[in-house]
C-alpha cells in the first residue's frame, strides 16, 4: 500500500490554490484590463503580444501556469471519470490517456511558448 | 403548531412497496393513518402493519433513536422513522421509502451488507501491540478529556446509513468507503490509545478513501445523531496530507498507556457509588 | 434456499444533482464541477488557439480576427464567470477539506451544528465576491471595452 492518492490529491489542493494567484493575474489583465488598466493597450493586439513574448519571464511565467493548470483539471476531470462506478480496467485506461494527453498538451504548449519567444526576439 | 389541534388527523401515508417474489419493479401504495399530535413515523407504519396490511415490512428495534434500524427517506431526506414525528415532516401526504444508494431486499429494508463490509475493511477497532492487556485489562488506558473530545462526537454513530443514502458520490460510485466507515475510520485515526497510524494512514490513501468526497455536506445535514461524519472526512484529509508533509506528529505518537502508578487515586473518593454485584454467580472479576 | 433478489437502487447521476430539499453547498458541488468541466474544456482549445502566436503574426492575427465575434464574445464571459465562481468556491474548498473551516470535533449537542455551520458565513462572503467579479467583468466584457 502506498498513500499516491494523498500525493496526488495534495498537489490537485495545492495546484488549485496557486491557480488562483496565477490565473488570477491571468484574468485580470486580459479581462478587467478596460476597468483596470494593468497592460498598455489592447492585450490581444499583436503588438502588445509581441512584446510581451519578449520576456523570457513571460515563457515562463507560461509554462509553470500551463503545468499547474493541465495537472489540476485533469485531476478533476480523473475524479469525475472515477466517480462513475466504471470497471477497473476501465479506470486503468482513463488513468493512462490522461497522463499521455497530459505529457502531450505540456508538450506543445511549452513549445509554443519558447517557439513564439524566438520569434519575438527575432522580430526585434 | 398550526395543526396541532390536539386531535386525530389523518394522513396519507404514500409507501414505496416490493416485494421481491412478486413485483418486477417498486411501486407507491396509500394508507390513511390516524395521527396524534407527536405520533413518530414508525408508529404509523405499526398502525399500517396491525390494521391495513400485515405484509408491510421495515426494520426497527429500539424504537428511541438509538439503535439505528430504521433509518428510510421520508418526504424526500433520510430520517430515522422512530424520532420524527408526521406532523413536523407532513402537511397531509407523507412519503415513506427505503434508504437510496442501498439495494432493496423487501418494502422498506435496504441491504446495509455492503457498508457494514467497508466499515469492517477499515479496521475500525483499537489496534495495539499489547494483545494480552487488551484481553485481559489491569486497568484503563490513560486519555486526557481533550484527546476523548477529539474522536468522541464520531463515536456516537450508529450506523444507521442515513448518510450514505445522502452521499451524490455514492450515488454512482459503489467503491467509494462512504461518510459512516470514513468517519469511523478517523474515529480510530485519533484515537490515543491506537497505535496503527502508519498503517491506517496507508489505508486510507486508496482509491476508496476521502478524496471522493467533494463537501456537498449533505451526510453531516441529515445525520440523526449530530456525528458530523463530513467534519471526519475533511479533518481526516488533513491528518494524511500533513503527515505526507511531515507537518503531522501522530507518526511519531506512542498509543496510551495505562494510567501511571503515582497518578492513581490512593483511596476512593467519598460519595462514589460502590459497583453492583456481579450477576454471574462466583464471579470475581470483569473478564 | 432460493438466492434473495435485491433491487438496485442507487440515485445514479440524478443524486450528483440532489433536487429541491438538500443544502446549498450540494448545489455549490454540482455547479463546482459543471465549471470545472467548462473551464477544462475551454482550457483545451486555448492551448492550441493561443499556440498560433508561435508561428506567425498573420496567423495570430487571423486566428483573433475569427473569434472576434458576439458569439464568441458571450461564450468567453461564460468563461470567466465560470472562472470567478470555481477560484472563489474552489479558495473555500480548499480551506475546508485541509481542516482550517470545519471546525473542531464537538460534543453534538440538540439543535445539532456541524461544520456546514462553521463554512457558511465564509461561503456567503466568497459567493457574494463571485458575483461582483463577475458583474464588473461583464461591465468590461460588454460596455467598457466597446
Amino acid at each position: 500500500m502506498s498513500i499516491k492518492n494523498t500525493k496526488l490529491w495534495t498537489w490537485h489542493v495545492l495546484a488549485g490554490l496557486i491557480l488562483i494567484f496565477l490565473l488570477g493575474l491571468h484574468m485580470l489583465g486580459f479581462h478587467m484590463n478596460d476597468v483596470l488598466h494593468m497592460v498598455e493597450g489592447d492585450p490581444l493586439d499583436w503588438s502588445t503580444v509581441s512584446e510581451r513574448a519578449q520576456a523570457l519571464s513571460q515563457a515562463v511565467f507560461y509554462i509553470l501556469f500551463l503545468g499547474f493548470a493541465l495537472y489540476h483539471g485533469l485531476y478533476g476531470l480523473r475524479n469525475i471519470l472515477l466517480e462513475l462506478n466504471i470497471s477497473d480496467g476501465t479506470a486503468g485506461f482513463v488513468n493512462k490517456l490522461l497522463v499521455v494527453a497530459g505529457v502531450l498538451l505540456f508538450a506543445f504548449g511549452t513549445w509554443a511558448a519558447i517557439a513564439s519567444w524566438n520569434l519575438a526576439k527575432a522580430t526585434v | 403548531m398550526s395543526n396541532d389541534n390536539g386531535k386525530d388527523q389523518n394522513f396519507i401515508f404514500r409507501v414505496r412497496r416490493f416485494d421481491p417474489e412478486k413485483d418486477p419493479k417498486p411501486y407507491y401504495q396509500d394508507f390513511t393513518v390516524p395521527c396524534p399530535p407527536g405520533m413518530v413515523v414508525l408508529d404509523g407504519l405499526w398502525y399500517i402493519k396491525e390494521n391495513l396490511d400485515p405484509s408491510l415490512s421495515w426494520r426497527s428495534s429500539c424504537r428511541m433513536g438509538v439503535c439505528g434500524s430504521c433509518g428510510m427517506m421520508l418526504n424526500g431526506k433520510p430520517h430515522l422513522a422512530c424520532h420524527t414525528q408526521v406532523r413536523e415532516l407532513a402537511k397531509d401526504i407523507l412519503l415513506v421509502a427505503p434508504l437510496p444508494n442501498f439495494d432493496i431486499v423487501r418494502d422498506l429494508v435496504p441491504d446495509l451488507g455492503p457498508m457494514m463490509d467497508k466499515h469492517r475493511a477499515l479496521n475500525t477497532r483499537t489496534i495495539r501491540d499489547d494483545g494480552e492487556e487488551m484481553l485481559k485489562p489491569t486497568d484503563q488506558y490513560w486519555q486526557d478529556p481533550e484527546d476523548l473530545v477529539k474522536y468522541l462526537q464520531f463515536a456516537y454513530c450508529i450506523k444507521c446509513g442515513c448518510c450514505m443514502a445522502a452521499c451524490p458520490t455514492l450515488a454512482t460510485d459503489e467503491r467509494y468507503s462512504g461518510p459512516m466507515p470514513l468517519a469511523q475510520g478517523y474515529r480510530y485515526l485519533v484515537d490515543t490509545r491506537d497505535g496503527a497510524f502508519k498503517d491506517r494512514v496507508k489505508q486510507l490513501s486508496g482509491e476508496q478513501g476521502p478524496w471522493r468526497c467533494h463537501y456537498a455536506g449533505e451526510c453531516s445535514a441529515v445525520c440523526p445523531k449530530g456525528v458530523d461524519p463530513a467534519r471526519a472526512i475533511q479533518l481526516m484529509k488533513r491528518q494524511l496530507v500533513f503527515d505526507y508533509l511531515r507537518l503531522s506528529k501522530l507518526r511519531y505518537r506512542k498509543p496510551a498507556g495505562l494510567l501511571p502508578q503515582e497518578k492513581r487515586a490512593k483511596e476512593r473518593r467519598e460519595g462514589i457509588a460502590e459497583p453492583p454485584e456481579f450477576t454471574v454467580e462466583g464471579a470475581t472479576s470483569l473478564q | 434456499m432460493p438466492e434473495i433478489i435485491r433491487y438496485p437502487n442507487k440515485l445514479g447521476l440524478i443524486g450528483w444533482l440532489g433536487g429541491g430539499k438538500w443544502g446549498v453547498e450540494r448545489y455549490l458541488y454540482t455547479l463546482h464541477r459543471v465549471t470545472g468541466l467548462g473551464i477544462l474544456l475551454y482550457f483545451l482549445m486555448h492551448i492550441f488557439v493561443t499556440s498560433s502566436r508561435a508561428i506567425s503574426e498573420e496567423l495570430w492575427r487571423s486566428t483573433m480576427g475569427f473569434f472576434d465575434s458576439t458569439v464568441f464574445l458571450i461564450g468567453e464571459y461564460l468563461v470567466f464567470a465560470a472562472f470567478a465562481f470555481h477560484a472563489l468556491n474552489g479558495l473555500r474548498l480548499g480551506l475546508i477539506e485541509l481542516g482550517f473551516l470545519t471546525g473542531p470535533a464537538e460534543e453534538p449537542v440538540y439543535p445539532y451544528k456541524s461544520s456546514l455551520n462553521v463554512q457558511r458565513p465564509f461561503m456567503i462572503v466568497m459567493m457574494i465576491v463571485a458575483a461582483a467579479v463577475i458583474i464588473v467583468g461583464g461591465w468590461d466584457f460588454f460596455i467598457a471595452g466597446h
